[in-house]
């Protein structure tokens, strides 16, 4: 409309006269008839038309509403997904379907290299990876790098493969580009995560070792054999004749030599060897105190209730004792409890 | 106007009329009839197929007697029970939440026994609003009465579908009450006579006659076609 009004002719003034020249006549067309209808005369009364059958009541719901329809198509037309068109798999699927329809169209010779190119790589890390795995090497000496294939040689597989992928114009681009993503987005992960792990590894070793070593101190060296691996073996003498028992020794616990040592002390002197007397005291006994104890032999401190010194003797035993107490004559005082007593 | 926009345009033009072609119109579907003529019956059958087609979409119902609350409804759906008395319901039906936007879309509206619910002479506030929005919102209506002269006159154009059971109505009962009156008044007389001659008809084969606005013919259901010729004849 607007295209036909700015298309009007420059000599043109004033709104356009849009009636056509038979109205300013007031003429009839020639096409025209002309007829007189009688309002008061009823049209010819139409026959009923019966139908027998039976009710199918599906026929009347089963087709979805004129508006229904209409807001799917507003609604897809705004962007917009109404409650109706709810996502489901079919539809995601054919939604799928067509995106990958159009992404393979856009898909130019360059995409194809690039996508061969990065399948190639991906495949070649994969292999000298599995190469290296597979020669058993010394990873400290050698590294994948050795198996890796010469780039020529790569680059002529890359364009085979592009060729192929264009030939058979991506059939599955999708699998392609989530796999291609998938290995280079964890790449750099996995590189971390190995040296994370290799770091781990060597903790661990080194914990084991050390607790092996706790468990057994005798791997530290000669000198700390305190025969924790061995164990007694007894003989024990049964009904059925003697029986070789093993009982294992219990362990002691590993104290570590001390680094620094003094080489020109002389030893310490032994100490003097202790008294061949027997003591039979007790631990308790020797925490008496010392206030009765004699000053002298240091011995005899120590030792207090020893057979060394004759017992003392016994007091005398008095045989005709008078009691301490008089007895006091009864009287006829009653006392406060006992009831009545009898004088 | 330029190509590409005249070009879209003639596009959805032509998609709307594809899909038109496999699409119906959202129905005002009355059933009338006497009680225990099968109205409720068929009417039930109507809803459930809708339930069945439209899973997902409520169905808002004025159910005094509990046919449809034990059976069909369905809270998971989020269904909804007009409570009796309830004068502002079609008010609420229609309410716009934004211009152009309304609260309750996409259901199925079930009003068993009309005149209960529209107890006045006059339309309640909103009805004829929601009749006149119902394709807008997508509504279907089913509203079942006793008599053809207790529908009002404005609800009478909005109507699609009649289903007409053996009712006492008075000759002309039918006039200005529906679109097709002429057709409904021969069903009505149609269906009268043959219940009349063989009875009300048994669970769930009740016998009535379907008029709709657009056909010119008079759908018969339930009704054996030798009898009703019969009839016919003897009335004419």
């Amino acid at each position: 409309m607007e295209e036909n009004l700015n298309n009007l002719p420059p000599n043109t003034t004033g709104p356009a006269n849009l009636s056509s020249p038979s109205d300013n006549q007031n003429s009839i067309p020639k096409d025209a008839e002309m007829v007189d209808i009688d309002l008061k005369k009823k049209p010819p009364e139409e026959k009923t038309v019966l139908t027998f059958a039976d009710f199918n009541v599906e026929e009347h719901v089963a087709q979805k509403t004129e508006s229904e329809i209409l807001n799917k198509q507003n609604a897809e037309m705004k962007g917009q997904v109404t409650q109706e068109t709810k996502r489901t798999v079919a539809g995601e699927i054919q939604k799928l379907t067509e995106e990958e329809k159009k992404y393979t169209e856009q898909f130019t010779v360059e995409d194809f290299e690039d996508l061969a190119g990065g399948i190639i790589d991906a495949f070649d890390i994969l292999m000298g990876w599995a190469l290296w795995r597979f020669s058993l090497a010394d990873p400290k000496k050698s590294s994948t790098s050795e198996y890796k294939v010469p780039e020529e040689k790569l680059k002529r597989l890359k364009t085979i493969l592009a060729k192929i992928l264009m030939k058979m114009n991506m059939k599955f681009p999708l699998w392609g580009t989530l796999a291609m993503v998938a290995v280079f987005t964890y790449l750099p992960a996995a590189t971390k995560a190995n040296a994370i792990r290799k770091e781990n590894v060597k903790k661990r070793e080194e914990e084991e070792l050390a607790k092996k070593n706790k468990k057994n101190p005798k791997a530290l060296g000669p000198g700390s054999n305190d025969g924790s691996e061995l164990a007694t073996k007894i003989i024990r003498n049964t009904k059925s004749g003697p029986v070789e028992v093993t009982v294992p020794v219990v362990q002691k616990e590993f104290i570590p030599e001390k680094k620094s040592v003094v080489i020109n002390d002389p030893p310490p002197p032994p100490p003097p060897p202790p008294p061949v007397v027997r003591r039979t005291v007790t631990p308790a006994k020797i925490e008496v105190p010392r206030k009765n104890v004699p000053v002298g032999d240091e011995h005899e401190q120590m030792t207090p209730a020893i057979n060394t010194a004759p017992p003392p003797p016994p007091p005398p035993v008095q045989q005709n004792t008078q009691p301490v107490v008089k007895r006091v004559p009864r009287t006829g005082v009653k006392s406060g409890r006992g009831g009545k007593h009898k004088a | 106007m330029d190509q590409a926009r005249l070009k879209s345009f003639v596009q959805s033009i032509d998609s709307h009329v594809q899909h038109a072609q496999g699409t119906r119109k959202n129905f005002v579907w009355a059933f009338i009839g006497a009680n225990g003529t099968g109205k409720t019956v068929t009417s039930l059958q109507l809803a459930r197929a809708w339930r069945k087609y439209n899973p997902r979409r409520r169905i808002i119902a004025f159910d005094p007697q509990g046919v449809l609350e034990a059976s069909l409804l369905d809270k998971g759906c989020g269904d909804l029970v007009i409570p009796r008395g309830e004068k502002n319901w079609a008010k609420i039906l229609t309410r716009e939440i934004a211009p152009h936007q309304y609260q309750f879309t996409n259901y199925l509206l079930f009003i068993d026994d009309y005149k209960m619910l529209c107890t006045d002479d006059r339309t309640n506030e909103g009805f004829l609003d929601l009749l006149a929005l119902r394709r807008f919102i997508n509504c279907d209506i089913i509203l079942s009465t006793h008599n053809p002269s207790l529908i009002l006159e404005r609800l009478s154009y909005y109507v699609t579908h009649y289903s007409i059971y053996f009712t006492s109505a008075a000759e002309g009962g039918f006039d200005k009450k529906t679109a097709n009156y002429a057709n409904c008044e021969k069903a009505c007389r149609i269906v009268r006579q043959y219940v009349m001659q063989e009875g009300m008809g048994t669970y769930p084969r009740f016998p009535y006659a379907l008029v709709t606005d657009r056909k010119k013919e008079i759908q018969l259901y339930n009704m054996d076609k030798k009898k009703v010729m019969d009839i016919i004849q003897r009335m004419s």
